[in-house]
């Protein structure tokens, strides 16, 4: 394969040898090296290729042994360039798609992120674009360094960033914190400025109460109710004789635990129609361009019941680099009605499965249940679940406080009726 | 002693050093891959070529190659390669 196309880009020819003494010719060749490959004799005469070079040497040869040459067929790249002499556009265009093609080179056409799991690829490449670094920008424009940091500063979530260019590619890659719980936690501790009460965001039975800043109002075991102060801001500032003298508003800062209760109810009937798959499918593809949807033919008839699923996918050019044309596949399941009965055994379990679903969703809140109260009644053909769930959960709020400005008379009298 | 013998010096010598022999006898080396191609090394020049038959001349021997269709792949001053349908290798001395 190597060798045959270096031989097309030297040219060769085939030739046609007769005359007197041919076999000495073919020594004498070999004797001088040069090449002859593809040796066939045809009764009278041989038939080889031979380069355009050794072509060249062969006159002596000729005379040497009385022998005639033919040329029966030119093949090559030399002999290509001498046929096509005269269109000039043609060897003009050769050199212009070359520098085309450097010159497309030093733009970036391929954008490939790598680590983000949280921030999605869409939203990268939007900022991205913000920052003019997008699909089709010059690469000498982009500041690898500063966009890196810009990265980091615009998504908190972003701990290390690493923007690379190789050839027409532009590499991302991105560590987030994956650690999100810890940031949410601290967004919502984080203090506010200024003077904050903490107050109760629902009915509660305090379980704990550790404040570290500001008074409390509040005792373990305690009962409050949803808006209830239960660590006020304000930090009355006594004397030794055990008065009141003044006052300053801090920001309340405490960890509060209430019982609290939940309660769940759900209900489904025992009886209802299901639709069942009966194995026939059908698809029918559609093309999204910009806002015109181009339904392609089919022969398929919608006809009820069935499921439908819809597959979407966008073109593109290369990885990441989106056309706006999008290519819908919606596949309909044809389906018969089929009418189940749960038993009371089955719907037991259903309804178990249901509430441990509910229960496991307010662990991940981070809640503690400590106690529930199930109960799964069956009326009118219909399953019902109540329940009372008992949990531990943090109860405290910021609340702007109410500063109140207490004239000295009025503290005058405080201090009389004291 | 009488007259010392060459020819059985330089086959003892060549023996007992292991040389190879094709460069020290000038000898022909064919290798044959199945029936359809032969690669020859170690030959002078070609004596004869039709479509049936090939006649090489090599140092010390004569060299037929007989058979059907055969073409010269490509032949340079060291080694040929013939291509086609092989029937005997005959050497004639």
């Amino acid at each position: 394969m190597f060798l045959s196309l270096i031989k097309f880009f030297h040219g060769f020819l085939r030739i046609q040898l007769s005359g007197y003494s041919p076999e000495r010719f073919l020594n004498l060749c070999s004797n001088h090296n040069i090449l002859i490959w593809d040796l066939t004799n045809h009764g009278d005469g041989y038939e080889f290729n031979i380069s355009i070079h050794g072509y060249r040497q062969l006159k002596p040869l000729l005379k040497k042994t009385k022998t005639r040459l033919k040329i029966v067929k030119k093949t090559g790249l030399p002999f290509f360039l001498y046929r096509y002499r005269k269109r000039k556009i043609f060897f003009v265009g050769i050199p212009v798609c070359f520098m085309l093609l450097m010159y497309l080179t030093t733009f970036i056409w391929l954008i490939d992120i790598n680590g983000n799991s949280l921030i999605t690829d869409s939203t990268i490449l939007t900022y991205l674009e913000e920052q003019g670094a997008s699909f089709g920008t010059k690469k000498k424009v982009i500041d690898c360094e500063q966009l890196e940091e810009s990265l980091r500063t615009e998504y908190p979530d972003i701990i290390w960033a690493s923007v690379r260019l190789k050839g027409s590619k532009m590499t991302i890659d991105l560590q987030e914190n994956l650690i999100t719980g810890e940031t949410d936690t601290s967004k919502q501790t984080a203090k506010p400025e200024g003077a904050y009460d903490i107050v109760a965001e629902k009915d509660a039975i305090i379980s704990s109460i550790v404040t570290r800043r500001g008074t409390p109002n509040v005792k373990t075991k305690s009962k409050v109710k949803s808006g209830d102060i239960l660590v006020s801001s304000r930090l009355d500032i006594y004397n030794d004789s055990n008065e009141i003298t003044s006052h300053v508003y801090v920001t309340a800062d405490a960890d509060i635990f209430g019982q609290t209760v939940y309660t769940y109810q759900d209900a489904f009937p025992l009886q209802y129609t299901k639709k069942v798959k009966n194995g026939t499918q059908n698809s029918i593809y559609s093309l999204d361009i910009f806002s015109y949807q181009i339904r392609l033919p089919s022969a398929y008839k919608k006809k009820e019941p069935f499921i439908s699923y819809t597959e979407s996918r966008q073109l593109a050019i290369a990885k990441d680099y989106y056309v706006p044309v999008t290519l819908e596949k919606t596949t309909y399941y044809a389906c018969d009605y089929q009418k189940v009965t749960l038993s009371k055994d089955d719907a037991k379990a259903k309804a178990q499965e249901n509430i441990s679903l509910f229960l496991k969703k307010l662990q991940e809140k981070g809640i503690q249940i400590t106690d529930k109260n199930v109960m799964i009644d069956f009326k009118d053909s219909k399953c019902c679940i109540n329940a009372r769930i008992t949990v531990i959960e943090k109860i405290g709020r910021y609340r702007p406080a109410e500063i109140q400005n207490i004239s000295t008379d009025e503290r005058q009298n405080e201090n009389e009726s004291d | 002693m009488g007259k010392v013998n060459f020819g059985k010096i330089k086959e003892d010598l060549v023996e007992s050093l292991e040389l190879p022999k094709d460069l020290m006898y000038g000898a022909v080396l064919v290798s044959i891959t199945g029936q359809q191609e032969v690669l020859i090394e170690n030959y002078r020049g070609i004596l004869e070529y039709t479509n049936n038959h090939i006649s090489l001349q090599t140092k010390t021997c004569r060299l037929t190659i007989q058979g059907k269709q055969l073409e010269i792949s490509y032949y340079t001053n060291q080694e040929m390669k013939i291509t086609g349908e092989i029937k005997q290798i005959i050497y004639e001395n």
